[in-house]
C-alpha cells in the first residue's frame, strides 16, 4: 500500500512506518555512544545534592533568595533560605559565580566559560544571552574598533583579543551588577569587562575603558546610579562616575587581591580580600585605613546590611559583623566550617550563606545578639 | 549394578566356617581376604600423611577470594599495577584519650608507631602516609602564590610554638577527615601493603601481620592513647585468630558425636573405631592439601569438619549393620563382610554424590571456593578407603561388645517380632506416613513448605548485609574500630574504584577530565555514594587554589596550559605515569549489595552511553568494586551451583535406583530444604557470599546420604514382595535409625558453630545444622509420603 504525500511522491507504508518509530523511540543515535557534551550544551540537571553542592553567590529577587553555584545549580528559597528547591530549567551546566537580579523577576547570572543568564521569572527559568566565544569576538570587534579609531593601544589590544579567540570559551566572568533592568555589567578573568544597555541582548566590551593593563582578574562589580566600582587581582580598583565611559584607577596601599568592595556610602568604602585584608577609606578612595581583622583568613564576600552593620564571610567558614560602620569587626561564635562565597540578607534580616558545602543560615536574632 | 543384587538372603550363614571367603564381589574379596595388608597401608598412609599434615598452613591471600575471571577483576589486575598502593591497605588511627593531637607525646608517639609500621615486612613504604610522612604537605596562598610545606615543619622541636605550627598546617593540608579526624583527637596512619613482600616474594602472612599489629597495639595503647586498626589484612588477621578457636569447635563435635554414638550403641570400641576412621579421614585430608600444594584458609577450614561428620554418619551405619549382625549371632568377620557387601555401594554411591555435589563448586570462578571444592572433595574421596573399607575391616577383628550386641539383637526382634501391637511408637508414627492420609498431609506440608521457601526465599540478598566486616560479629574489635573510622573520617572504608582509561598522555585533557566529571556527578547522585573523588574534582581544587584559593574557580579549567599544571602537582593516586589511565575513587556508605549494585549500574549505564575506543569508562577497582565483582559471580554461581549439584544428585541416585519415581522421592525433600534454607537466609539476614554460597551444595551432599540409605532399603525390600510400609519399616530398623541419630549429632555439632567469634561461620553453623536436621526429617517424612503416591507396590518391576 502507498500514500500519496503532498509532493506528489509516493512512499511506501513500510517507510512511514519506520519514521513513526524512530520518532517513539526517540533518536537513534542515543544507542550509539558518543562523546559528553561540552558543559555549555548541556543543561543542569537535577540533583540529589544541590543543596549540599558548592555554592557561589546568593541574591535577592524580591522575597525570594537565589543561590547559584557549581554544575550550573540555581536554588531558590521562598522561606528566607529554610528550604531550597532547584530552579526549573538552566541550559548549561558550568560553574555559575555570581548572580544579581535588577527587579523581581529580572535577574542575570555569570559564571565559567564566559555565560551570561538571563531570567525572567525570578530564577525559575534562565536562557542564555552569552557564552564564552561571543564574548572573545566582542572584545576582539572592540579592539578592531579602537584600532581603527587610531587608539595606540589598540595594536596590543587586538593581539590579546586575537589570542582569546583562538584559546576558545575559557574565561569565566567572575561577577555581575545592573543598575536596572536594561544596564547592566558583568567583569571577569584577565580583565574580560562587559556592559548592556538592553536587558543583555546586546553586549559590548568596557576592556578598552579600564586601565588594566596587566589583565588582572576582576572580581566584583558594583553599580550605584552612574558611581560603578570594580574590585580585583593585584590590589586593583577601578572606578567609573560616568556610567562607565571612563575608568580611573583607585591607588589602594595593599597589592593582593580584592575580592570585593562594601560601598556603605558615597565616600566610605571597605575592600576585602585576600589574607584577612580589609581596608576602609571615608574619602572615596584617597586615604585607607587597614582594618584589624583577627586572622589571616581570605575574606571571600561582604555586605552592608539593612541596619547599617557591615558583614564579612571568609574562607574558613567564619561571619565576621562590624556595628561602627566597618572600622572594627567581631566574629559571630556561629562557625560553618567551610569556606563562604556569599551572602544575602532576607527580608526577614536573617543571613543566608554559602560556601563550598552548600548554603547555611544565621537567623538574624543571633546575629544581632551576639556580636555585641 | 543394582544394590539389591548383592544383598544376602535373611538365611544368614551362621558361622565362620561355612562362609566362602571366595563369595562376594571382586572388591570385598580384595579386602577382607588381605586385612592386615589394607591395614598396614592404612596405618603407614596415616603415619605419612600425618607427617605431611605437619606442613599444612592456614591462610587467606586477598586474590583467593576474588573472582579472577570476571571482567571487572580482569579490567582490575591488568591495571593493578598502575593503581597506587590501592586494595589492600591498612589504615591504623591513633585516639588522643585526652586532649587533641597538637601534643609532644601525642606525636612522638604517632612517630615511633609509623617508624615501626614503616620497618613492617609487606608494606608499601613509598606510599605510606601519616602526619610525618613528607608527602603529606600543607599548601597556602600568598600574596606572590602557593607556599607549602610538610605538615609537620622541619624545624619541629615539640615546643608549644611548634606545634601551633603543625595545628596550622595542618588546617590549610586538607587532610581534615582523612588523615586527621575533625575532631582533632586521632590521626590516620595509613599503611599500603604489597600483595607479596618485596624481598622474598612470597605473600603476606596475614596471621603474623596480625599479631605485630596487635602487639604495636599492646605497646603503645595506655591511657593516653587509644589505637584502632582497619583493613582487609587485619580482618583477615583477626579471622585466622578465630580459627585458633574453631579447635574447640572442632573438640566439642568430636565429643557430641562420640558421646550420642556410645549412647546408642553403649559400646565403647566400636564408638572409637567409628572416630578413629573418621579422625584418619582428617589426617589423610591435612596431610594431602600440603602434598597437592594446597593450603587451609578460613573458608575451607570447615571442611575438615564436614568430612568427619559425613564419615561418622557412614561409620554408623557400617557399625550398626555390623552390630546387628554380630546381635544375631554372626561371626564378627562374616558380619563385616555382609555389611560391607549390603552397605557399601550404597555408601560409596552417597559419597561419590557428596564429592561430585562439592566438585560442582568448581565451576564458581572464585579461588577459596575452589580450593573448598578440592578440599572437600578430597576429604570425601578419603572417606570412601576410611570408612567404607577400613572401618568394617577393623570392626572384623575387634568385633563389638557383647552386651551391645545383646542390646541391638533384642532390640531389633523386640521390635520385629509383633509387628502389630509392640512397634516403637516413633518408628510407627514415621510409617504413619506411608499411609494416604499422613503422606497426603506431609506431601501437602512439604509442598506449603516449598512454597514458602520459594516466595521467602525470592528476597535472598547477594552479598553482604550488615556494615563493616561481615566476616566478623558487629561488637566484635575490628568492627568496633571500622565504627569508630566512620564516625571520625570522612573517607569511607568501602572505596569503588572506576578506571578510566584514555590514549597516553591524555588523562589531563580537558574532555576527558569533563566526562569523569560528568561521570561523578551521576554517581553522587545514588544514595549510597558519599562522595567521589578524582583528578577532575582535583582540577577544581587546584584551579581555585592557583587563583588565591577562590571558589569562584572551583571548575575544571578549559585552559590546556592550565591543567598540564596542575597534573604535574596531582599526587599519584590519581593517574598513571602513562599518563593514560585516570582513578574515579567512589566513596560508599557501606558495601551492601543494593549500594553496589547503584554503582555497577550507572558506571556500565555511563560507560554505554558515553564510552567510546579512545575513553573507556571500566568497572571495578577498590575493595567494594571487587566485592561487586564478586557478588555478580556469586549471583550467577548461586543459580548455575544449584543446578549443578541438583544435576549430580539426580544423576547418580538414578544410577542407584533406577527409577524415576524413587529420584523424585528422594531428591524433593531436598530441594524443599534447599528452599527453606535460603528462606532462612532471607530471615536471619544472611546474604548469600563466599562464605555461604557452598553451605547449600554442602548441605545437599550430606542430605542426600539420608535419602539414599533409607530409600535403598525400602527398594530392596519392596522388591522381595513386601509393601511400602513393612519395607519403610525395615529400612527404619536398619538405615533409619542411625539416619535418625547422625541428623541429630551432626545437627547438633554443627549447630554449637554458632558461637564461633567469626560471624560467617556462625552463620554457617546455623544453616548446616538445619539443612542437616530438615534433610534428615525430608527424608524420614515427605521421603515415605512421596513414595506412597509415587512407588508401587512390588516395585521391584519398576527398578
Amino acid at each position: 500500500m502507498v500514500f500519496k504525500t503532498p509532493f506528489g511522491r509516493r512512499v511506501p507504508c513500510v517507510a512511514i512506518l519506520f519514521s513513526f518509530c524512530c520518532l517513539l523511540c526517540g533518536s537513534p543515535v542515543a544507542a550509539e555512544p558518543h562523546k559528553v557534551p561540552d558543559l555549555l550544551e548541556l543543561s543542569a540537571r537535577t540533583d540529589v545534592r544541590a543543596q549540599a553542592s558548592t555554592q557561589l553567590a546568593l541574591a535577592r529577587a524580591a522575597e525570594r533568595v537565589v543561590a547559584v553555584g557549581v554544575r550550573g545549580n540555581v536554588l531558590l528559597s521562598d522561606d528566607h533560605g529554610r528550604s531550597w528547591r532547584q530552579a526549573r530549567t538552566v541550559p548549561v551546566s558550568v560553574a555559575l559565580t555570581d548572580v544579581h537580579f535588577a527587579s523581581p523577576d529580572r535577574g542575570w547570572a555569570v559564571g565559567h566559560s564566559g555565560v551570561i543568564l538571563h531570567s525572567a521569572d525570578g530564577g525559575d527559568s534562565w536562557r542564555r544571552q552569552l557564552d564564552g566565544r561571543q564574548a572573545a569576538a566582542i572584545v576582539l570587534d572592540e579592539a578592531n574598533a579602537r584600532l581603527a579609531a587610531g587608539d595606540p593601544g589598540a595594536a596590543r589590544a587586538v593581539r590579546d583579543a586575537q589570542r582569546m579567540v583562538e584559546e576558545g570559551p575559557d574565561k569565566p566572568l567572575l561577577g555581575v551588577y545592573f543598575a536596572d533592568d536594561q544596564r547592566g555589567y558583568a567583569v571577569g578573568a584577565y580583565g574580560l569587562a562587559l556592559v548592556t544597555e538592553d536587558g543583555g541582548a546586546t553586549w559590548h566590551s568596557l576592556a578598552g575603558r579600564i586601565p588594566n593593563a596587566r589583565g588582572n582578574h576582576l572580581y566584583q562589580v558594583r553599580v550605584r546610579g552612574r558611581d560603578i566600582l570594580i574590585a580585583g587581582e593585584q590590589g586593583v580598583l577601578f572606578r567609573s562616575q560616568d556610567g562607565g565611559d571612563t575608568f580611573a584607577a583607585i591607588p589602594t596601599p595593599y597589592a593582593g587581591t580584592y575580592f570585593g568592595v562594601v560601598v556603605i556610602d558615597t565616600d566610605t568604602m571597605l575592600a576585602y580580600g585576600l589574607r584577612g585584608n580589609a581596608w576602609r577609606t571615608h574619602d572615596g578612595g584617597q586615604s585607607w585605613v587597614q582594618v584589624p581583622i583577627d586572622q589571616e583568613i581570605t575574606i571571600a564576600a561582604g555586605r552592608l546590611l539593612s541596619d547599617g552593620s557591615v558583614v564579612l564571610a571568609d574562607e574558613s567558614g567564619r561571619v565576621l559583623r562590624s556595628t561602627d560602620g566597618a572600622r572594627s569587626f567581631v566574629a559571630l561564635p556561629e562557625h560553618t566550617g567551610s569556606g563562604l562565597t556569599g551572602m544575602v540578607e532576607t527580608s526577614a534580616g536573617d543571613l543566608v550563606l554559602s560556601g563550598a558545602r552548600g548554603l547555611a543560615r544565621v537567623e538574624h536574632r543571633k546575629l544581632v545578639a551576639e556580636a555585641k | 549394578m543394582s544394590i539389591a543384587n548383592t544383598l544376602p538372603g535373611s538365611g544368614l550363614a551362621d558361622g565362620f566356617h561355612d562362609f566362602d571367603h571366595r563369595s562376594g564381589l571382586l572388591l570385598e574379596r580384595m579386602l577382607f581376604n588381605n586385612r592386615a595388608l589394607v591395614l598396614a597401608f592404612c596405618l603407614i598412609a596415616t603415619v605419612f600423611f600425618g607427617y605431611k599434615a605437619l606442613g599444612l598452613s592456614l591462610n587467606a591471600a586477598f586474590e583467593k577470594m576474588i573472582p579472577t575471571g570476571h571482567p571487572y577483576i580482569v579490567n582490575y589486575l591488568d591495571n593493578r599495577s598502575q593503581l597506587a598502593g590501592m586494595g589492600n591497605s591498612l589504615r591504623i588511627a591513633v585516639e588522643a584519650r585526652e586532649g587533641d593531637i597538637f601534643d609532644a607525646g601525642y606525636l612522638d608517639t604517632v612517630r615511633r608507631l609509623s617508624d615501626e609500621l614503616f620497618l613492617m615486612p609487606g608494606v608499601d613504604r613509598p606510599f605510606m602516609k601519616s602526619l610525618w610522612a613528607p608527602a603529606v604537605r600543607w599548601t597556602g596562598v600568598t600574596e606572590d602564590g602557593l607556599d607549602g610545606g610538610p605538615v609537620i615543619p622541619d624545624d619541629y622541636d615539640g615546643s608549644p610554638d611548634s606545634l601551633e605550627q603543625v595545628r596550622v598546617n595542618v588546617e590549610r593540608s586538607g587532610e581534615i577527615g582523612q588523615l586527621v579526624a575533625a575532631n582533632y583527637r586521632s590521626s590516620i596512619v595509613m599503611v599500603p601493603l604489597q600483595d607479596r613482600l618485596a624481598e622474598t616474594g612470597e605473600r603476606i602472612d596475614y596471621h603474623a601481620l596480625s599479631q605485630r599489629l596487635e602487639a604495636l597495639r599492646t605497646q603503645y595503647e595506655s591511657e593516653r592513647i587509644r589505637i584502632h586498626i582497619t583493613g582487609f589484612a587485619k580482618v583477615v588477621g583477626d579471622l585466622i585468630d578465630g580459627l585458633q578457636q574453631v579447635m574447640l569447635f572442632f573438640a566439642a563435635a568430636i565429643a557430641i558425636c562420640t558421646s550420642v554414638l556410645y549412647w546408642y550403641t553403649r559400646c565403647l570400641r566400636s564408638t572409637l573405631l567409628v572416630m578413629l576412621c573418621s579422625l584418619t579421614a582428617v589426617v589423610w585430608l591435612f596431610g594431602l592439601l600440603p602434598t597437592l600444594g594446597y593450603e587451609l584458609d578460613p573458608y575451607s577450614i570447615l571442611v575438615p569438619f564436614v568430612v568427619f561428620a559425613i564419615g561418622m554418619s557412614h561409620g554408623a551405619q557400617k557399625m550398626n549393620g555390623i552390630m546387628q549382625d554380630i546381635g544375631r549371632g554372626t561371626h564378627k568377620l562374616v558380619a563385616a563382610r555382609y555389611t560391607f557387601r549390603r552397605l557399601f555401594l550404597t555408601g560409596m554411591i552417597a559419597l561419590i554424590t557428596d564429592a561430585i555435589g562439592f566438585a560442582v563448586l568448581m565451576v564458581i570462578d572464585i579461588p577459596v571456593i575452589q580450593d573448598l571444592a578440592v578440599t572437600a572433595s578430597l576429604g570425601v574421596a578419603v572417606l570412601i578407603f576410611t570408612n567404607l573399607a577400613v572401618l568394617p575391616i577393623l570392626l572384623s577383628y575387634t568385633g563389638v561388645s557383647a552386651a551391645a550386641a545383646q542390646r541391638s539383637n533384642l532390640a531389633e526382634r523386640l521390635e520385629a517380632s509383633d509387628l502389630e501391637h509392640r512397634r516403637h511408637p516413633f518408628w510407627s508414627f514415621l510409617d504413619l506416613f506411608t499411609q494416604r492420609k499422613w503422606a497426603t498431609i506431609g506431601v501437602l506440608a512439604g509442598l506449603a513448605m516449598g512454597a514458602v521457601g520459594l516466595l521467602g526465599g525470592a528476597q535472598l540478598k547477594i552479598g553482604d548485609t550488615d556494615p563493616g566486616a561481615p566476616e566478623l560479629h558487629p561488637d566484635s574489635r575490628y568492627n568496633r574500630d571500622n565504627a569508630f573510622m566512620g564516625a571520625n573520617y570522612a573517607a569511607s572504608s568501602d572505596v569503588y574504584i572506576v578506571m578510566v582509561k584514555t590514549p597516553q598522555y591524555a588523562c589531563g585533557q580537558y574532555d576527558t577530565l569533563m566526562a569523569v566529571d560528568a561521570l561523578e556527578r551521576e554517581l553522587q547522585q545514588l544514595p549510597g555514594v558519599e562522595g567521589t573523588s578524582s583528578l577532575a574534582g582535583l582540577a577544581k581544587v587546584a584551579n581555585a587554589g592557583m587563583n588565591e584559593g577562590s571558589l569562584k574557580w572551583f571548575e575544571i579549567p578549559r585552559s590546556q596550559d592550565m591543567l598540564n599544571a596542575i597534573i604535574t602537582r596531582a599526587p599519584r593516586e590519581m593517574f598513571n605515569q602513562n599518563c593514560d589511565l585516570l582513578t574515579v575513587y567512589v566513596y560508599l556508605k557501606d558495601h551492601k549489595a543494593d549500594t553496589l549494585n547503584s554503582v555497577v549500574g550507572t558506571v556500565e549505564a555511563f560507560a554505554a552511553q558515553y564510552g567510546t575506543d579512545e575513553l573507556r569508562f571500566l568497572n571495578a577497582a577498590g575493595n567494594a568494586g571487587i566485592e561487586a565483582a564478586t557478588n555478580i559471580v556469586v549471583g550467577k554461581a548461586n543459580t548455575q551451583m544449584l543446578i549443578l549439584v541438583y544435576c549430580a544428585v539426580i544423576v547418580l541416585t538414578f544410577v542407584t535406583f533406577r527409577s524415576w519415581r524413587a529420584v523424585v522421592c528422594a531428591v524433593l525433600p531436598l530441594m524443599i530444604t534447599s528452599v527453606l534454607c535460603q528462606a532462612l537466609m532471607v530471615w536471619l539476614n544472611i546474604g548469600v557470599k563466599v562464605a555461604t554460597l557452598p553451605v547449600i551444595a554442602l548441605g545437599v551432599g550430606i542430605g542426600v546420604d539420608y535419602a539414599l540409605y533409607v530409600m535403598t532399603v525400602v527398594l530392596a525390600r519392596m522388591k522381595e514382595g513386601m509393601s511400602l510400609s513393612e519395607a519403610y519399616y525395615k529400612a527404619l530398623l536398619f538405615t533409619g535409625k542411625v539416619v535418625v541419630l547422625t541428623g541429630i549429632t551432626l545437627g547438633l555439632a554443627v549447630a554449637t558453630w554458632a558461637w564461633s567469634p567469626i560471624k560467617f561461620q556462625a552463620d554457617m553453623g546455623i544453616l548446616l545444622a538445619f539443612m542437616f536436621i530438615w534433610n534428615m526429617l525430608g527424608a524420614l517424612i515427605l521421603l515415605p509420603a512421596l513414595s506412597h503416591f509415587l512407588l508401587r507396590p512390588n516395585a521391584g518391576a519398576v527398578a
